[in-house]
């Protein structure tokens, strides 16, 4: 019998988390018969008795203090209804194992599972039952990972029978039956089928079930890559593969802080004293799309992983976040089928990034949130990650024949099977049904004694090569690492969640948290005494050979058995085509505001310049205590920040700059354009803190619809924007991902998501007293405008789509001038010239220059010179560009400060700050409009604050 | 000789090596214990004149913050703790080693197994990462020696920060404040976000009778360095960054005693 323990707040004491549903039920869903929430805790135990359950609920559950409990009776009364939301079974809660440690602590031997999850008392007379189901369905429960529970469950045991492996007769499909044997499960072309019928033929057998599963896997757009690396006929002309365009580009600048690039889990660069620092950025849309919550925190488990699977073994010392959304307020209707509305899927991606970088002690500091109605049918979720490593390890490791295959952390379940097959297709009204396998719940305290355990075990020399259980699990990490050697695997070895996988499955699941090592035979004992100590399971899994082969057995019986040779270059490559018409849009001719001060306000309150500290407050920026330059600061500790500095080593002012820039909007218009944004945009806000575009490298995230023409068209402007980026400033991609899957597709509807390019960028700096800061430091200081910007190229910019339109004359970054004015920007900073600089980006001028006021408590006047149009010059967008404040007008041998350090770059002198409260425009020292800081900063502030409160 | 200092760590434990760092400033010899290691006797706390516990998400935070490692600590490790009180050494729980302290019992009262108090869901219902301004109570607590009277800015970060306990026990640990959420002025606050949980009578920090034991939300180890605070850049800082006097104090009183 189960024994059901239920724990509730006494009646005096707020319950947030009821608050908190009550908000989301009035902002998201309007409505307004719920007058109050009350929650309650359920946990379930299976194999004790009443008594032991009053005992763990006396203990662990319930505190007196400020809380009730009840024993298998409700708890929660005289509510108009009650609603307990569970995990699915076969969902991992993670606190089931907390709930069995904690029990086991207490003397409770006869525990044979627990589970927990929460019940909701919804209180208010008008209530009727129709708003209860719309809580649920569209706010408490989604059906991917969660159920309402209506009965008591009879167990919490989940067993099975295992499945047996099956052959799969392919030597005799036709190419409709090929195909059908692709669809929804290897998501692999005809002409890849037929290449792998031609193997089996030639081998004389059929395949199994898991031999096919490691092919596709293998084969996924999501791990080879395939369109990066096609050869690609543009516009009837052939052009050097994506991939080796970059790659080339970054072997040209030749750079010499770069130690590894595009080879290992991360890109990794030299830092000071002996350590070298990494980075990585990764998608997770496509599971984020079905399961917003669960989908953030794996997509945040994975890129930590990467950064732990660098060399052998880093520590994670930064996380970093970008997201594109659809409006909040998009209506409901606005949604295409099988997809999830933008409120939701914000808040919830916003709640699983949280909870895995805060629980891990990953600060998460950097990051931004796009908004644009064509993200309506799938969001673009970007999460990077960044570590420190000694120098001497920082190589991936080779293993040998010989060295043992061991896994490490979580065990392997039934979760995020056909992860890497599926992000890789398009996403369909059938998508949230078929694939809901394909997504979890992480767990970051098992992540973190596992990394604590890699951190250990590599400091400590017993770490030959270490690699990420991601997408394709098993089947990738130990296909990829014995590439060159060979593996044999005993897969009946790998310890499981529950019973009943059949060896396929166990072969490609994702569940998260694992890693595989390759350890020499005779540090395996070292290897799991660590990993007892933290409380890690570690299990041989196999070893590797030098028969160049992938074996795998499950009791005995060979499940797979595929030569390297062809798993890795037996995919025959793609020759794509691609065609690039530039876009028929037009430049409106927009007439002269007449309110000025409200258009500034509207512009602050646009989606993608408003302030999103509400979202950053709920990360924790300051954890491992090396921040040096916080996402928001200034007096009222408000105002935004351009980059993250971070001082890894205790103690020491070496410091590492953390930045990116994205604008999907600007790809629309022309993607080359949009990407150099992106770029300088990166570079820019790396600089604007202080940091030196010669020690910077940068990291491209590359978020595209499926490659048909058109969009290739687009992804191939858009690397080339990439190459003349990095060969102009000198900066090289040192990593990267492509994620080419934002389609949305029915029988009638195709949606492309806009395409997106992230650059990220990272690097390092001697001295973190040599920085600047966004924040006015203090009145009458000077201000300049440094960098190139052409005013009337206003395409794209919040500005445009406030009035309604797009427009065509997008900003153009000029690469002859961008280096010059990053060098020199960073050489004043550098020099100590700088009070505070703030890049601009979206808002143009006006937005920057709020910023900085926001900061300081100060106001500013500025006077837009003769000729120019007030609008354009307030309110373009161009990348690149810097107001910079200037502690007085007066040079070294008193001439003016500002042309001695911007000599020969771009630079105009436009103002100063003021002690009022007060934006002041000027045209030719006429006063255009006024405005007050705090009308700016209220609209600003709101559209965040309505939808997290 | 510089005084022992067990940084005591388990699984989700995440402020232990910035901890560790704050203490070898000021002065200390520092150990990452893991707790497996103290419960099958490898160490014990008997070696250390320092016992800290750590912030981080212990076990998740499962059930109650910090609950299950009070659990564990209250089950196996309970002689060597009182042991250690009745030694007169002292105990520092940052964050989440607060609510450790407070739900073995350990806070308010040094009675270990008798929860009095509480640390609740902040009344925001989020994690809330903020810098914020204490007011330093006149207190026995060796910590905050010469600090009373003073403000300290220092951060906090997290989602179950609420001081809760009922209006006979908040009585009776008035005199062992030792510090309270407040405005620039330094007058404590129930405002949000100047108190950024809702803590009753602005309660940061809190210490047992003796001085000896002090538990507190915001992250000392976080402002050890001039560069931590988030507005250096414009401040003209006096004498030392605000954490560090405490972990100094507790140095210094052990080398004292």
């Amino acid at each position: 019998m189960i024994q059901e323990v239920r724990v509730m707040n006494r009646p005096e004491v707020p319950d947030p988390a009821g608050e908190e549903t009550l908000f989301e039920i009035r902002q998201a869903l309007g409505i307004s018969s719920v007058k109050k929430i009350r929650t309650a805790r359920v946990y379930r135990f299976e194999g004790i008795g009443e008594e032991d359950a009053h005992l763990l609920a006396q203990k662990l559950l319930a505190e007196d203090v400020f809380q009730i409990y009840t024993v298998n009776a409700p708890v929660i009364e005289g509510a108009r209804a009650v609603v307990e939301v569970a995990y699915k079974p076969g969902v991992m809660n993670p606190e089931a194992a907390s709930l069995m440690k904690a029990a086991r602590d207490l003397g409770i031997s006869s525990l044979q599972a627990a589970d927990s999850s929460r019940e909701y008392g919804f209180y208010g007379a008008g209530i009727i039952p129709g708003e209860i189901e719309t809580v649920i369905n569209r706010l408490l429960v989604n059906p991917t990972v969660e159920q309402v529970v209506k009965v008591k469950p009879a167990t919490l045991i989940i067993k099975g029978q295992p499945g047996r492996t099956q052959t799969i007769p392919i030597r005799e499909m036709d190419d409709g039956q090929l195909l059908e044997l692709s669809r929804d499960k290897l998501f692999l072309n005809l002409e890849e089928m037929r290449t792998i019928q031609d193997y089996f033929r030639a081998s004389g057998r059929d395949p199994t079930d898991c031999e096919l599963e490691t092919i596709a896997q293998t084969w996924s757009e999501h791990c080879v890559h395939k369109t990066f690396k096609a050869r690609l006929i543009v516009n009837g002309e052939e052009k050097t593969p994506l991939l080796k365009r970059l790659q080339q580009a970054t072997a040209e600048i030749d750079h010499p802080l770069v130690l590894s690039a595009f080879v290992d889990n991360s890109g990794v660069m030299e830092f000071y004293h002996g350590w070298a620092i990494c980075g990585k950025v990764e998608t997770h849309n496509s599971p984020s799309a079905i399961e917003p919550y669960g989908g953030a925190m794996t997509g945040s488990g994975g890129v930590f992983r990467d950064i732990m699977g660098t060399g052998q073994g880093a520590r994670v010392i930064a996380s970093t976040d970008m997201f594109c959304f659809a409006p909040p307020d998009t209506p409901r209707e606005d949604i295409p089928p099988g997809c999830l509305h933008p409120h939701y899927l914000l808040r919830r991606v916003v709640a699983g990034v949280r909870d895995y970088g805060n629980r891990m002690g990953i600060p998460t500091n950097n990051g931004s949130v796009h908004f644009h109605r064509d993200f309506r049918a799938k969001p673009t979720v970007i999460v990077g990650a960044y570590g420190i490593l000694p120098k001497d390890r920082c190589q991936k490791g080779k293993p040998r024949p010989g060295d043992l295959a061991l896994v490490i952390g979580g065990r392997t379940g039934r979760d995020g099977i056909h992860g890497a097959t599926f992000s890789s297709g398009e996403m369909t009204e059938r998508t949230m049904e078929v694939n809901a396998s394909a997504v979890q719940i992480g767990h970051p305290i098992e992540e973190k004694r596992m990394s604590d355990a890699i951190l250990e075990a590599g400091a400590a020399g017993l770490i030959r090569a270490i690699t990420d259980c991601g997408a394709g699990g098993f089947s990738s990490a130990l296909g990829e690492m014995g590439a060159q050697t060979g593996v044999r695997v005993q897969l009946e070895r790998a310890p499981l969640k529950y019973s009943g996988l059949k060896p396929w499955e166990i072969w490609v699941s994702e569940s998260q948290e694992r890693m595989v090592l390759a350890v020499a035979p005779e540090n395996l004992e070292r290897i799991l005494e660590i990993c007892r100590g933290f409380n890690v399971e570690a299990t041989v899994l196999g070893e590797f050979t030098g028969d160049r082969r992938l074996v795998v057995t499950y009791q005995g019986e060979t499940v797979c058995d595929l030569d390297m040779e062809f798993l890795h270059h037996g995919l025959p490559p793609r020759v794509m085509r691609a065609c690039w018409q530039e876009s028929a849009g037009e430049e409106p001719a927009l007439a002269l505001p007449e309110d000025w001060a409200t258009l500034y306000c509207r512009v602050m309150g646009h989606l993608n310049v408003c302030s999103k500290e509400p979202i950053v407050r709920m990360y924790d920026h300051g954890v491992q205590g090396s921040n040096a330059l916080p996402p928001y600061g200034g007096t009222a500790g408000d105002a935004p920040n351009d980059a993250v500095l971070l001082t890894p080593l205790d103690g020491r002012r070496e410091a590492v700059v953390i930045s990116h820039g994205l604008n999907p909007v600007l790809n629309q218009i022309d993607p080359y354009y949009g990407s150099l944004w992106a770029a300088a945009e990166a570079a820019a806000n790396a600089v604007a803190a202080g940091a030196d575009p010669r020690e910077t490298v940068l990291i491209d995230n590359f978020i595209w619809p499926f490659p048909d023409e058109e969009s290739l068209g687009a992804l191939d402007r858009a690397v080339d924007a990439c190459v003349d980026f990095a060969r102009a400033t000198g900066m090289p991609f040192i990593s990267g991902k492509d994620s080419l899957s934002s389609t949305y597709r029915t029988k009638d509807l195709v949606l492309k998501i806009p395409p997106v390019l992230c650059v990220s960028a990272f690097g390092r700096l001697p001295d973190v007293t040599k920085t600047a800061s966004a924040d006015f430091k203090r009145a009458s200081s000077i201000l300049v405008l440094v960098g190139k910007r052409n005013p009337a190229e206003m395409g794209g910019s919040a500005y445009y789509e406030l009035a309604g339109c797009l427009g065509k004359n997008l900003p153009r970054i000029d690469l002859q001038a961008l280096p010059r004015v990053l060098a020199a920007v960073h050489r004043a900073i550098a020099a100590g010239k700088v009070l505070a600089c703030h890049d601009i980006s979206e808002g143009g001028l006006a937005a920057c220059l709020a910023e900085m006021c926001f900061g300081g408590g100060v106001g500013a006047r500025i006077d837009i010179p003769a000729g120019e149009r007030p609008d354009f010059f307030l309110f373009n967008e161009t990348a690149g560009c810097f107001v910079v404040e200037l502690a007085d007008g007066g040079g070294e041998d008193g001439g003016n400060a500002a042309e001695e350090l911007f000599a020969g770059v771009p630079c105009l002198p436009i103002g100063a700050t003021l002690p009022e409260q007060q934006i002041v425009v000027c045209q030719e020292g006429k006063e255009l409009f006024r405005v007050d800081l705090n009308e700016l900063k209220e609209t600003w502030k709101k559209p965040m604050l309505k939808v997290f409160g | 000789m510089k005084p022992k200092v067990c940084v005591l760590r388990t699984d989700g434990t995440n402020c232990d090596l910035e901890t560790f760092a704050a203490f070898e400033k000021a002065g200390g010899d520092c150990r990452l214990v893991h707790i497996n290691r103290l419960r099958n006797k490898e160490e014990k706390l008997a070696d250390y004149q320092i016992l800290a516990i750590p912030g981080g998400f212990s076990y998740g935070d499962d059930v109650h913050a910090g609950k299950i490692l009070a659990v564990e600590l209250t089950s196996f490790l309970q002689e060597q703790l009182v042991e250690f009180l009745a030694a007169g050494k002292p105990i520092l729980g940052i964050c989440n080693g607060f609510q450790v302290l407070v739900r073995t019992g350990i806070l308010p009262d040094r009675k270990i197994g008798e929860v009095s108090a509480a640390l609740v869901g902040n009344d925001s219902g989020r994690f809330e990462c903020r810098w914020v301004t204490l007011f330093t109570e006149n207190t026995p607590c060796i910590f905050t020696e010469g600090l009373a009277g003073k403000c300290l800015n220092l951060p906090v970060a997290h989602a179950e920060g609420k001081f809760y306990a009922g209006p006979e026990t908040l009585k009776k640990i008035a005199g062992q404040v030792v510090f309270r959420y407040a405005g620039e002025n330094g007058w404590p606050t129930q405002d949000y976000p100047l108190n950024p949980n809702g803590s009753l009578n602005a309660i940061a920090g809190l210490c047992d009778p003796t001085g000896l034991v002090l538990g507190l939300m915001p992250h000392p180890e976080r402002f050890v360095e001039h560069t931590q605070h988030p507005n250096w850049r414009r401040r003209d800082f006096v004498g030392e960054p605000h954490g560090l006097a405490i972990f100094r104090n507790a140095v210094r009183y052990v080398k004292k005693a």
